[in-house]
């Protein structure tokens, strides 16, 4: 089993990490959440996002990576939200708020991504993506699809969602 | 984006899979046990062709979704089947064993898909199937042997050499075996009803949501009374409106408590769909102690929460186990103490008028020797000489359940470490079920099982440890009692708590869940109440810093993300829509036994506590594979020991001879030096031969386990099976 797995999951890296050739046409462009996590601005795709919560009644949950700010409960179930920063290593500037958590899901993980604030729609053609900057964390290079022109970093949510880097097995 | 769709198809393909499998599974076996009973048999022509077709259409459906190991393991049962359909081989009963061995792995297969568990190599599969084919080549060479003698007289005789070879000795009893287990299996496919296929996981969704109304139901009713009270007494249209929005609320608390309970029951199974595997352990288990059994099952349309029917398999499977190996004699011991020479073990489920559900185990065996149990539970300290005198006869049985209690030397996966049994009666108490046995001395046990017909809800303590809030199990808590000076006492400059004149390590439950404190503990220490909590073996008091009440929810698992979190089991919500966690009482009295006491003494006393924390036991592990090796390492390590890894029984060896250790795991089959050479090495050894040695093993055979009890083997795990509390429980009970 895991060797399909592994296939479909390199496959799809593949397909992610190929930079389209073509003339770009409607449907090239992806259509993202952005949100802010002070001081960077990032954008997940709406396929993957299920719902913008406001964040309320974290329960903290010991022995978790730092990663794991606590539990909240939605829809009936237990999802942890997730500090990016803490995950990618980034140093916390600036003034957080952690107003929001945006809920994400691939149909088997659901996780919640902190967030300070929400500033909508937006429209990110992955052609002019470009690649991180050489000094972020491996983890963070991991899970960034690329930054767009206006700076939005464009997170691959399905890699991260398949990844055994954010599933909490002690 | 198209990945992402394909995937998700793939993924409903899987699951789909996943179900029809299930089926067929369960189709295969039921017809194996059959053809096993009556190989021969002109009756077998329609059950080998049933499973020739089962294992067709599995084969189909896996190369469909592209599962390979799946399809090749069919696709060679197909063919022996294939031939023994076209009378071109017989089956023989030798060919059952391994006919077993392929539906368990593909059920583990089956299980392990969509998983990133992998447990089952190529090089096992092809092995099974070269295994499998090699049954046609012999079986077609021998029967073209036989067409050269005396053709088709020759085959018959075959046949009925095989079924002689079968049939237990005692021809009454084949007669009374036979229609009984067909009973059972044939009850199930008893859908006569109309009925949709519904994954099960939809359906539990369907559960949680009916569940969080429950929660909406409460918080709507808190909010109504403010209402209430802000209405109070005006006289305007509010406190009408107030008045309606009442009725309104009973109406709706009246639809949430039914479309809970409806939904609860949809999630209900009938036990005949976790008892067809009994007749298979029966048989195992029959064969690997050498008893003959005659089993009879009652009552498997009797229907109960899914959730506690799948909680409910390990205790059953345990006692079950427990009754043919340590109840049931053997076949010379039963005749000559007057006895049939085929043991009988009955297993009956009902329904009582109160809606909860009875489950009784008994056997004819040779019953339980109560006052062995007493000794044995005198000599683990599970009670005192004292309380010896007077105890009622079916106490002592009961002295079963009592963790530590055992009376079987040898310790395998489950019988002997005297754990199986606190085991189960944990289990059952968790789902808020009760567990006792009756015996009488040379007749036989009966092990009854009360269990609740759906899940009730979770009951706990909250405690507030620093400024968090927890939630632990009532079932488990002993006593609450207040933090007083002279019951703590330094036992190896160790903080210990005296409770009914037993010393119990003392923790405080902040710094072993390593929460930072907000509470300034030292001024108020003493007005602090102690939780004494019991888990399966070990008592320990845990200092929390406020008890903030009782409270009733569901408990939720925290979700495929957060897969396991040390000391906590789940979570429950509460009223204002705020998650509780639910600690993990076994997991959190192992942390406090590892790691709390000097941080436990700091926070009673007030003082530094220099003294370092005394060296942790040290391990040897001796595995050849490097993924399990390092598993072993992390699992043991994570419990506080120091581990020391070995590629293979040599190196182990050597290393024992160059430094101390306090316990050996070691895997059997390795290149060198084996599991048993190595444990065999050890025991002649004079200045290695006390150290315990843990065998751990791929799969679980008599002979292995024959072996390594004559090699000297203290414990005999199966990799399966350990999860990680089973092995750290044997390692520290053999240290």
């Amino acid at each position: 089993m895991s060797g399909s797995d592994k296939r479909i999951l390199e496959e799809r890296a593949m397909a992610h990490a190929t930079k389209p050739t073509r003339a770009i046409s409607e449907s090239d462009i992806l259509s993202a959440v952005g949100f802010v996590l002070h001081p960077e601005l990032y954008a997940i795709e709406y396929t993957y996002v299920k719902e913008v919560l406001t964040m309320k009644n974290l329960t903290p949950l010991p022995g978790t990576p730092a990663y794991v700010m606590g539990i909240v409960n939605y829809r009936g179930a237990v999802v942890s939200a997730i500090n990016l920063k803490k995950l990618f290593g980034i140093r916390e500037m600036g003034l957080t708020e952690f107003n929001k958590l945006l809920i994400i899901s691939d149909g088997g993980i659901t996780i919640g991504i902190v967030a300070d604030a929400i500033y909508g729609n937006t429209m990110i053609n992955p052609g002019t993506l470009s690649s991180p900057p050489i000094t972020v964390s491996e983890t963070a290079r991991e899970f960034f699809r690329g930054v767009s022109p206006d700076g939005q970093i464009l997170l691959d949510a399905g890699r991260m969602l398949g990844s055994p880097k954010i599933i909490v097995d002690q | 984006m198209k990945h992402k769709s394909d995937e998700e198809f793939l993924k409903e393909l899987l699951n789909d899979f996943k179900i029809e499998a299930a089926e067929h599974l369960q189709a295969i076996v039921a017809g194996l046990l059959k053809l096993e009973k009556m190989p021969g048999a002109e009756a077998t022509q329609e059950l080998v062709e049933l499973v020739f077709r089962e294992f067709h259409s599995m084969k189909g459906a896996a190369r469909a979704v592209n599962l390979i190991q799946i399809e090749q393991l069919c696709m060679s049962m197909e063919a022996v089947f294939q031939e023994v359909k076209n009378k071109k081989t017989t089956l023989q009963p030798g060919m059952f064993d391994l006919f077993y061995q392929v539906t368990d792995s593909l059920q583990t297969l089956v299980d392990e898909i969509d998983t990133a568990k992998n447990s089952i190599s190529q090089n096992t599969i092809t092995k099974l199937a070269n295994d499998i084919d090699s049954l046609i080549l012999t079986e077609s060479e021998k029967t073209g042997i036989s067409f050269f003698k005396s053709g088709q007289a020759k085959k018959e005789e075959d046949q009925k050499q095989a079924s002689r070879e079968t049939a237990p000795s005692d021809p009454e009893s084949e007669e009374r075996t036979s229609p009984l287990s067909e009973k059972v299996l044939e009850t199930i496919p008893s859908a006569t009803k109309e009925t949709v296929r519904v994954p099960v996981e939809k359906l539990s969704r369907l559960l949680s949501q009916a569940e969080e109304l429950v929660t909406i139901k409460t918080a709507f009713d808190y909010q109504l009374e403010q209402l209430n009270a802000l209405a109070g007494n005006t006289d305007n249209g509010l406190s009408k409106a107030v008045e309606s929005l009442k009725q309104v609320k009973r109406d709706l608390a009246l639809s949430i408590d039914e479309l809970l309970l409806d939904t609860k029951k949809t999630l209900m199974y009938p036990f005949s769909s976790m008892l067809n595997i009994v007749p298979r352990i029966i048989r195992d288990l029959g064969r690997e102690y050498q008893k003959e059994i005659n089993h009879e099952i009652m009552g498997g349309e009797t229907e109960i929460d899914r959730r506690i029917l799948e909680e409910m398999k390990d205790p059953l499977i345990h006692i079950i186990r427990n009754c043919i190996d340590h109840g049931i004699e053997t076949k010379e011991e039963r005749l000559s103490s007057n006895k049939p020479a085929v043991g009988s073990l009955k297993v009956s489920i009902s329904l009582d008028p109160d809606q909860k559900v009875v489950i009784r185990i008994s056997d004819d065996g040779r019953g339980i020797d109560g006052n062995k149990l007493v000794e044995a539970a005198i000599k683990s300290g599970v009670i005192t000489p004292d309380n010896k005198k007077g105890m009622p006869q079916n106490e002592k049985y009961n002295l079963i359940f009592k963790s530590g209690v055992s009376t079987s030397p040898f310790i395998t996966d489950v019988s002997g470490r005297g754990l199986g049994m606190a085991i189960v009666e944990e289990k059952v108490n968790k789902i808020g079920g009760t567990v006792y046995v009756e015996s009488e001395y040379g007749k036989g046990s009966t092990f009854t099982i009360t269990l609740p017909q759906t899940m009730a809800a979770f009951r706990g303590l909250l405690v507030k440890a620093s400024d968090r809030l927890f939630l632990i199990q009532t079932t488990s808590l002993l006593r609450v009692v207040e933090l007083s000076p002279d019951a703590i006492r330094t036992v190896e400059s160790k903080q210990t708590f005296v409770y009914n004149n037993e010393n119990l390590t003392l923790v405080s439950l902040a710094d072993v869940l390593d929460i930072p404190d907000r509470h300034i503990r030292k001024s108020q220490r003493y007005s602090k109440p102690v939780l004494i909590i019991q888990v399966s073996h070990k008592k320990v008091a845990f200092i929390a810093d406020e008890v903030m009440g009782e409270h009733e929810g569901i408990v939720k698992g925290l979700g495929n993300q957060l897969k396991h979190v040390r000391n906590i089991a789940g979570a429950v919500l509460t009223g204002d829509g705020r998650l509780v966690p639910v600690l993990h009482l076994q997991e959190l009295a192992e942390s406090a036994l590892h790691h709390g006491e000097a941080a436990g003494y700091a926070a009673i006393s007030g003082e530094e506590d220099e003294s370092p924390p005394g060296e942790p036991d040290s391990i040897l592990v001796a595995e050849d594979s490097i993924t399990v090796r390092n598993v072993l390492k992390n699992i043991i390590e994570a419990s506080g020991f120091r581990v020391t890894t070995a590629v293979d029984g040599m190196e182990a060896y050597e290393k024992l001879k160059q430094e101390v250790f306090s316990l050996v795991v070691s895997d059997i089959d390795m290149p060198r030096m084996n599991g048993f050479e190595l444990t065999a090495q050890i025991r002649n050894d004079k200045q290695l031969a006390d150290i315990p040695v843990v065998l751990v093993t791929a799969l679980e055979s008599a002979e292995d386990r024959k072996r390594g009890l004559e090699a000297g083997a203290n414990a005999y795990i199966r990799k399966g099976s350990f999860d990680k509390g089973n092995l750290i429980e044997t390692i520290n009970r053999l240290i």
